[in-house]
């Protein structure tokens, strides 16, 4: 392998190019600026030792499909390889998931839904109740408006992510 | 001795009950959900049935299902463990009505306890002392001018609760009726009964337990203390024992301990149970709630006095006497557990769900590990986040807490779920904690908004990443595919990755 190799990762939102170029028994890794000459060992699967900088690391690493698992000494990271022209699909982290949108922030059961679509709502009302590992958490307007659209039912299992609730603001100008 | 008995639980405490009966030459039979067919207890134990879907109230809480499981396999006895059916006392009747054993105390105790109410007014009775609280009516306005009386703060707290569901915490009287309406409702999910009642709110308490135990010759000891302050939201994270503040008040150790056995005593209790004391500033123990079952931190008292106390449960629960008097029991050194949840502590500590494709446990004298997950589960929102108790002893406390963080600093669980490992090794590394200063309040004082420390930068993952993909020969299939990372490589055993092949027999491939 003499051939310079280049990388995509998504961490932290942001897509990554590492470059890898072997050199002899180490490799050349170089990421934005920056340069690192690394030697790897790899004593098992799963288990990576790195000599970087002077430091020898012992990392556990895992991969499944594109999602690649880095940790050392209990700090976890989460990548996934990817393609440098894809875009960046938006995060199915909690929170809302795109304008109006509110989305599960955990996986679980639909207990209650307390709207129906049209009605008003304010500010902080609940308006879906979750289940999850015998914790309630309840999804709640974040801005005074009304339901457009409802997307889950009592009984449902729903993902991390998944869209439960459209709110969308009255428009002012069309009282 | 029993020959064969029923576990009515899953994970950890089933591999847990599991191992002793192993140790005891007790055949065992366990029984899974849809959801823990891969499971590693069903695999341990000499046989497994399937009793329902992954919902509980569709499988493990159905008594009457795996009462028939036991007869049908010519079970003596069942293990409820904790949680589920353990503290269910017409579950325990059904079990004795059927001429099985059932490995815990006696219905009338389990009933007696298991509402908090009239096991406050046993224990007033018995002499032991009790939180100031209110429990004489479910009326709002009643409940309303007895929270004035009471003084704020005070605690609406589930009758038929216990593990801290159904509690809500109130400030002032405009609050009270919100509080009210939603531990109702989590008392009426999690337990079908929305009876609530008041209790002051003690500030800055510390929670220490007692280990108690009783045999079937009406003899009652025990076991020592426990401190259980270290809790978020009512919900136990760090135990330990001896409590750093019995350590330095050996008469008040006497005393809890004196009261514990006479609360046990005084409902003729049989078999494994805990005494729940919340200690305030003053030095002045209350009783909170009495647990009629094995307690999930029970082995730091395994360790510190050097019992098995699964083993004495099956014992006794078999007919046996204690094996030992009070005064033969002492305890030495110092135990620490901190509880391993599928949770993110950074994202709100919301429960976290996906496959463990890579787990390595620490390995080494003093480090036990209970756990009830292997390599290749799934872990799913349907059950309790407990994926394993890391326990570590040593000679002392600081022996102790050093063990603990070199094992959570070896302990790898890798995967989309995420747990709480990061979040247990500040706990143990703040000030407060070492110096044995801590009270329930503590974590959410100390720790909220918690966010990892990033000792490393995040180049360190990338290099990592690119490397094992370079040595994994996965960058051959980087360009134009939109399936990274799949392929021939899952066989290469020069490849550096963890994975999961998911193959079992009589289940479909997972996931890659």
């Amino acid at each position: 392998m003499a051939e310079r190799i280049e990388l995509h990762y998504e961490l932290n939102g942001e897509t990554r190019t590492v470059t890898v170029e072997p050199d002899g028994v180490q490799f050349r890794v170089r990421i934005g600026k920056t340069i690192y000459n690394v030697t790897a060992q790899q004593p098992k699967p799963g288990q990576l030792i790195l000599d970087i900088d002077a430091r020898r690391l012992r990392l556990h690493v895992a991969r499944s499909g594109a999602r690649r698992y880095v940790t050392l000494s209990g700090q976890t990271w989460r990548l996934e390889q990817t393609q440098p022209e894809r875009q960046r699909r938006g995060t199915a982290a909690g929170g809302p998931a795109g304008s109006g949108s509110l989305a599960a922030t955990m996986p679980g059961l639909v207990l209650e839904v307390l709207v129906a679509e049209g009605d008003n709502v304010k500010r902080g009302d609940t308006l879906v109740v979750l289940e999850a590992m015998k914790m309630e958490l309840r999804i709640a307007a974040p801005h005074d408006g009304f339901v457009r659209t409802i997307h889950c039912e009592v009984g449902q299992v729903v993902e991390r992510g998944q869209v439960l609730v459209g709110v969308e603001e009255k428009d002012e100008v069309f009282r | 001795m029993f020959d064969k008995i029923l576990i009515a639980n899953r994970g950890e405490i089933a591999v847990r009950i599991i191992r002793a009966c192993q140790e005891l030459g007790i055949r065992t039979v366990a029984v899974y959900s849809e959801a823990d067919a891969a499971a590693l207890y069903t695999r341990l134990a000499d046989e497994a049935v399937l009793i329902g879907p992954a919902s509980p109230t569709a499988s493990y809480l159905r008594g009457d299902q795996i009462l028939k499981v036991a007869q049908q396999s010519h079970c003596q006895a069942i293990h409820p463990g904790y949680g589920f059916l353990a503290e269910n006392a017409g579950f325990a009747e059904a079990v004795i009505a059927a001429g099985l054993a059932f490995i815990g105390p006696d219905p009338e105790a389990i009933r007696l306890m298991g509402s908090k109410t009239s096991a406050r007014t046993a224990m007033q009775t018995a002499q032991v002392p009790v939180i100031p609280g209110y429990q004489a009516s479910q009326a709002d306005e009643d409940l309303l001018a007895a929270a004035g009386q009471i003084g704020y703060p005070v605690l609406v707290k589930a009758t038929a609760g216990g593990g801290g569901k159904g509690m809500r915490s109130v400030q002032s009287p405009a609050d009270l009726p919100q509080a009210l309406a939603s531990a109702r409702r989590e008392a009426r999910n999690a337990f079908g009964d929305d009876r609530i009642y008041l209790e002051k709110y003690l500030e800055n308490p510390r929670h220490i337990e007692f280990q108690v135990f009783g045999d079937q010759a009406g003899q009652v000891m025990h076991l020592f203390e426990r401190e259980c302050s270290i809790q978020r939201r009512h919900q136990k994270i760090i135990e330990e024992t001896p409590s750093p503040l019995l350590i330095q008040n050996e008469t008040l150790r006497e005393q809890m301990g004196e009261a514990a056995i006479a609360a046990a005593r005084a409902i003729n209790y049989v078999n494994a149970g805990t005494i729940e004391f919340l200690v305030d500033a003053g030095h002045n123990f209350y009783f909170l709630e009495m647990n009629t079952r094995l307690q999930v931190e029970h082995p730091i008292t395994e360790l510190v006095v050097g019992v098995d106390l699964v083993k004495w449960q099956l014992r006794v629960a078999a007919g046996e006497p204690l094996p030992c008097r009070q005064a033969d029991l002492s305890q030495r050194g110092h135990a620490i557990e901190c509880r391993l949840y599928a949770e993110d502590p950074a994202n709100e500590f919301l429960p976290s769900v996906g496959q463990i494709i890579h787990l390595v446990e620490p390995v080494g004298p003093g480090v036990r590990i209970d756990s009830g997950i292997t390599h290749g589960d799934e872990v799913t929102v349907h059950y309790d986040p407990l994926l394993a108790k890391l326990i570590t002893h040593g000679e002392d406390r600081q022996e102790a807490i050093r063990k603990m963080d070199w094992a959570l600093r070896h302990y790898v669980v890798l995967g989309e779920v995420t747990t709480n490992i990061a979040f247990l090794r500040d706990v143990l590394g703040h000030v407060a904690f070492q110096r044995g200063e801590i009270t329930t309040d503590f974590v959410e004082h100390a720790f909220s908004n918690w966010q990892p420390a990033e000792a490393e930068s995040s180049d360190l993952a990338l290099v990592a990443a690119a490397v094992a993909d370079v040595l994994d020969g996965a960058s051959r299939a980087q360009a134009g595919s939109e399936m990274q990372g799949r392929g021939a490589t899952n066989d290469d055993p020069y490849s550096p990755w963890g994975q999961y092949h998911g193959f079992r027999l009589g289940q479909s491939i997972g996931r890659d």
